[in-house]
């Protein structure tokens, strides 16, 4: 498998852990550069959040058992990038409109 | 010290009633007992009475707590959450307070019996052991009310009174007891 450079994940959480302790738990896991955790939809003991990760070599395996550790559940996976460069997805002309 | 308000809770409620249930044992019996080995023996058996009833009391009814609230929270997520630091940490909680819950009454009515220890191997009178013994557990309802007025962050005295006045009400209960029955 190639490397992965971009992941984004949907994610359903209980509320603890927080996204701070969340992201921190994550940026230390090895090939991970960056992460971003932005709350989609908060209710009374759940969260929904979007996990964006970025590095030269993500480990989705790690990465994925440390979010199921955490108690929280990987509902989907968004986006996708690998190879050399991240590239990014593009707009066609239907979404530009 | 103590992180969690549940244990805090925990920690001056049962230290309290260690304290008042050797003070009833103490000022109640002490003086017609008159001997410190069975004072001391009858209360190291209520204090560890209490220290067990507390830790499997508080573990019954935490881990209830934990299991609900675990399950509660599955059923929102719709996922289980076995295996999960989630469910670690509930279990340790759970230990943590049953340990809090078991040893605060321990100590609390352990430390004002261990002055008739001390009057049976012939270090202290038993007249001086009784009035140690009573202060001892005032000092601690003291120490009881300042870290409660600690936490609230206010001057303890109102707390320190509270437990005081448990105290002397105990003391007078205790020599109704001992003079009236």
């Amino acid at each position: 498998m190639g490397n992965i450079r971009k992941l984004v994940l949907d994610v359903a959480k209980p509320l603890e852990p927080t996204i701070i302790e969340m992201a921190a738990v994550l940026s230390k896991i090895e090939g991970t550069a960056g992460v971003n955790v932005s709350v989609i939809e908060l209710d009374r003991k759940v969260e929904n959040i979007r996990i964006t990760l970025k590095g030269p070599q993500l480990d989705s395996e790690k990465l994925f058992r440390a979010i199921k550790r955490m108690g929280a559940a990987v509902h989907s996976i968004d986006e996708v990038a690998t190879g050399e460069e991240i590239v990014d997805h593009a707009r066609t002309l239907e979404i530009r409109k | 010290m103590l992180t969690d308000p549940i244990a805090r809770r925990y920690f001056v409620m049962n230290t309290f009633d260690g304290v008042l249930t050797v003070m009833g044992l103490v000022l109640g019996g002490a003086l017609t007992i008159a001997d410190p080995l069975t004072v001391f023996k009858t209360g190291l058996g209520a204090s560890l009475a209490i220290a067990i009833s507390g830790f499997f009391g508080a573990y019954m009814a935490e881990q209830a707590e934990q299991t609900a609230e675990i399950k509660n929270l599955e059923r929102q997520l719709l996922h289980s959450l076995k295996g999960t630091d989630i469910h670690k940490k509930a279990k340790k909680k759970v230990l943590m307070l049953a340990m809090v819950d078991g040893i605060s009454p321990f100590l609390g009515s352990f430390l004002p019996l261990l002055p008739f220890l001390l009057s049976h191997l012939g270090f202290l009178s038993f007249g001086v052991a009784f009035v140690s013994s009573l202060a001892l557990a005032f000092l601690i309802l003291l120490m009881l009310g300042f870290y409660l007025g600690k936490i609230m962050n206010e001057r303890p005295w109102k707390s320190v009174l509270v437990f005081v006045i448990g105290g002397v009400l105990i003391g007078v209960l205790g020599s109704l007891i001992e003079r009236l029955l």
